[in-house]
């Protein structure tokens, strides 16, 4: 296990170094200069030749480069020219919003995903199970930003039953009880959290469904019949444990989708986590954030794998590591 | 295979809409006629989806919205396929050490998620044009199709009639070209149709958060945007738009799952 | 004769229109070790599913047929009823153990999933009856072998435990489907032998479907014989042997390679 876990640092290091490198490649190779203060109007010719030098960049592109990894790996993302901050610190506010979001959403549309998923290919071939394939299969082709539209049309602005932006209450948050604000901070959250729980709870009941059929044609199946089980016991005994190894690994591949998901979802309930954070950064151009923020993302999803690789192993005897 | 009958139906007329755009739409999309007079106006007889806020008629910019957002997906999904095959084929085919660095990076590219790798090169190269786009999403794209690629083509090159090639002294590029990958192609192609609906909502993505196709050019994603903005005030102007992207996917994606279906029967419903 | 099994016009037709068993009728006594013979395709394995009833939607049974197990019809039942019937009263044994096992589950629990399926509340109770019945079917060190997973056991071992699986709660009939012929050789003849062996000890009924007439001949005491879905001949081993009545059968003798002295 532990060599596991090693092996996997190490992989990420790599992968975080690569990405690092592309986005220094494509800050340079983009046309203008990547000084952001290029574009402040304010500034006179010759203050912006001092602050270039002071910021380095005027120093060659491999120097350059090797600050940059040096930076990133310090912990010193630069700063974020439309936040007016270290980008370290837009991070730390952002970074933990996200994570509020995102955990529980994942939890719960992983869950519920495979519980819908198990049950279509228990019933499979019926009528409902078809009309609820037909349902997943509408859902997952509906963009996830329309999703969230709709539901903060419906449930924010029709039916006002949540609030319509924002993840506090913006006037009276800081004046609340402990207990209060944690309130505050839920009944924000329930809708998006619940609107990107559903866009993963629908993908990743796809992928159930799929696993538990391939599963339901092995032999040891007609087995756990043969011994009596009922078609319930077979199904949640038998097959679901075998179907949950390769769900978790695919799930691995759907941690990416469920950022992008989240970024959408944040966009549009204005919940100020690493998605907001990015999306208003590329349109104010704030090169350092929204690569500080790629950089952080990447890592949230190596680690999700990890564990979910993790997970998968235990689940699967054959491929437990021992620890 | 069980044809997907609606659903080819359903992209036949999509397409060939898109393609007939000048003929069947009444009204120049771009065209502003009154902003005063015609603004927002609901569906009706003269303008079947209505006008958004600039007085340009929905249903023409629906139209020629879907050119944008079919051309761009499907120009996208030419691009991944074509490195990631390339790319897929190599690794599957040659193993080793090739296979290994070659994978690894398609590994770190797949770690990190395709809209911030978007994201990151609208912030670098600002507004792109639709060419831009599609280089965009092609390049973000190719990582994962030369995965199911090099998964193939490792199979294929495994079997008896390939093995049987090479001892025949067939050198290595002919086989790999005339005998295995035209027995990957099938799943190859399944990947391609549900990769193209995963980037028409990737696309429409882009243009709502206004960092796809430049303004003037209608996309479905910047109707949306436009929808949003004006929130309840022109419901029209989310429900289409969205109407539309969601029938083009679901009929790529169930086009899709029938060819993918027609591969492996054990997804099949039973008898 | 005071028949354990009678099944009698089985007729089995799959979804596709696939007659796979023709009108077959025979009866097993207790204790009766019987061996269905056949090609691939004769619908040997079907009539095992179908008497079973596992052959879920895939197939149909045709109404006139008539399959009793203690003098219960047992077409009749539904299958809350059917399932109390499995594993206890009547139970099977199948080809390949390695596919046969559930793959993350370990094998004590699975055979402890029976005698828990039945009735038996306790955890730990059961899980001592399943390590005496491995002991019975020759599992060396039980205790530790209970923990196992499948795919830590060998074939002949893991055919063991299915066949543990099955005898655990002493059904009156088990359906042998083919059960040694994916092991190694040396590893059939145990097999056989401690199906014998058990089958004797607990007065059983074995129907051992097999394409192997020397099996049937070593450890059958009554052979049917089934061809394209139909039985041909039924008749007790030596008889089979010496003088078959259907031609087909004969031709069946007549295949086994045989290893002549020479002059």
């Amino acid at each position: 296990m532990r060599g596991f876990l090693l092996a996997r640092a190490r992989q990420a290091a790599l992968v975080l170094v690569a990405v690092v490198s592309l986005t220094f490649a494509l800050a340079h190779a983009a046309p203008g200069d990547p000084f952001w203060a290029i574009e402040d109007p304010q500034l006179s010719t010759a203050e912006r030749d001092r602050l270039r030098s002071e910021w380095g960049y005027d120093l060659p592109v491999w120097k350059q480069y090797v600050t940059w990894l040096g930076n990133f790996a310090t912990g010193d993302f630069g700063w974020s020219h439309s936040r007016g901050q270290p980008v370290v610190a837009v991070l730390r506010d952002a970074v933990p919003n996200t994570l509020i979001l995102m955990v529980p959403a994942v939890l719960i549309g992983v869950l519920f995903g495979v519980a819908l998923g198990t049950w279509q290919a228990a019933r499979d071939g019926r009528a409902t199970a078809r009309a609820a394939d037909a349902a997943t299969l509408t859902f997952v082709s509906i963009p996830d930003f329309v999703v969230a539209l709709l539901a903060l049309s419906v449930f924010a602005l029709q039916w006002q039953v949540a609030p319509a932006s924002g993840m506090v209450d913006p006037v009276f948050h800081d004046s609340m009880p402990a207990l209060g604000r944690v309130l505050d901070v839920a009944s924000h959250l329930w809708l998006p959290a619940g609107t990107l729980a559903l866009l993963i709870a629908a993908a990743v009941s796809r992928y159930q469904r799929v696993a538990v059929l391939g599963v339901l044609h092995e032999l040891y199946i007609q087995t756990a019949r043969a011994k009596g089980a009922s078609e319930r016991i077979t199904i949640l005994r038998h097959a679901v444990p075998n179907a949950l190894g390769p769900v978790i690994a695919i799930g691995g591949l759907l941690f990416p989708t469920m950022f992008a998901g989240a970024v959408f979802v944040e966009k549009i309930f204005a919940w100020p986590g690493m998605g907001l954070t990015i999306v208003d950064a590329v349109a104010g151009r704030d090169y350092a954030l929204v690569q500080a923020i790629v950089v952080t993302g990447t890592v949230l999803v190596l680690v999700a794998n990890t564990a979910a690789d993790v997970i998968a192993s235990i689940v699967n005897p054959r491929t437990r590591l021992e620890a | 295979m069980r044809p997907p009958r609606a659903a080819i139906v359903t992209l036949a007329v999509i397409v060939l809409a898109a393609l007939a755009a000048p003929v069947i739409t009444p009204y120049n999309p771009a065209a502003q006629p009154d902003i005063v007079a015609d603004k927002n106006l609901s569906p009706s007889r003269a303008h079947p989806f209505g006008t958004d806020q600039y007085s340009r008629d929905v249903f023409s910019r629906i139209v020629y919205g879907g050119r944008t957002s079919l051309s761009i997906a499907g120009l996208s999904v030419l691009v991944a396929l074509l490195i990631g095959t390339s790319v897929g084929a190599v690794a599957g085919y040659a193993g080793g050490r090739a296979d290994r660095w070659l994978m690894r990076g398609v590994d770190a590219a797949l770690s990190v998620p395709r809209l911030l790798l978007v994201l990151v090169l609208a912030a670098a190269f600002g507004q792109m044009s639709a060419a831009g786009l599609v280089i965009v999403l092609g390049l973000t794209g190719w990582p994962g199709m030369s995965r199911i690629v090099r998964a193939q083509v490792r199979e294929v090159a495994a079997l008896d009639y390939v093995l049987a090639a090479r001892a025949l002294g067939i050198p290595p590029l002919r086989v790999l070209l005339r005998h295995v990958l035209p027995a990957v192609m099938p799943q190859v192609l399944v990947a391609a149709t549900l990769g193209v609906a995963t980037v028409i909502p990737l696309e429409a993505g882009l243009s709502f958060l206004g960092l796809g196709v430049p303004a003037p050019v209608p996309s479905w994603g910047g109707i949306l945007l436009d929808g949003y903005e004006q929130r309840l005030r022109a419901w029209w102007l989310l429900v289409f738009p969205s109407a539309a992207i969601v029938v083009t996917v679901i009929a790529v994606n169930v086009v899709g799952e029938r060819l993918r279906e027609s591969l492996d029967p054990r997804l099949r419903p039973p008898v | 004769m005071n028949a354990v099994l009678d099944v009698r016009n089985l007729d089995v037709t799959y979804a596709g229109g696939h007659r796979a068993v023709h009108d077959v009728s025979f009866a097993m006594a207790p204790g009766e070790m019987v061996g269905l013979v056949g090609e691939s395709g004769s619908g040997k394995s079907t009539l095992g599913l179908a008497v079973m009833r596992l052959l879920g939607t895939r197939a149909r049974i045709a109404i006139s047929s008539r399959v009793s197990l203690e003098g219960r019809e047992l077409l009749d039942l539904d299958e809350r009823e059917m399932c109390a019937v499995r594993g206890r009263l009547m139970s099977m044994v199948f080809q390949e153990p390695a596919a046969a096992l559930n793959p993350v589950m370990r094998v004590g629990d699975q055979i402890a999933e029976v005698v828990r399926l039945h009735g038996e509340r306790s955890r730990g109770a059961a899980l001592e009856r399943a390590i005496a019945m491995m002991e019975r079917a020759g599992v060396p060190q039980p205790g530790r072998r209970a923990f196992a997973y499948p795919h830590e056991l060998s074939g002949g071992l893991r055919q063991r435990v299915m066949i543990a699986m099955a005898l655990v709660l002493q059904p009156a009939v088990i359906i042998a489907d083919e059960p040694t012929s994916a092991l190694d050789v040396t590893v059939q003849a145990q097999i056989l032998e401690l199906l014998l062996q058990l089958q004797r000890e607990s007065g059983t009924a074995v129907l051992l479907i097999t394409h192997d007439l020397g099996i049937v001949a070593e450890a059958c005491s009554r052979a049917l014989v089934m061809r394209a879905g139909a039985l041909v001949e039924a008749a007790p081993v030596d008889q089979l042997f010496r003088a078959p009545a259907h031609p087909y059968t004969a031709e069946l003798l007549r295949a086994v390679p045989r290893i002549r002295k020479s002059a």
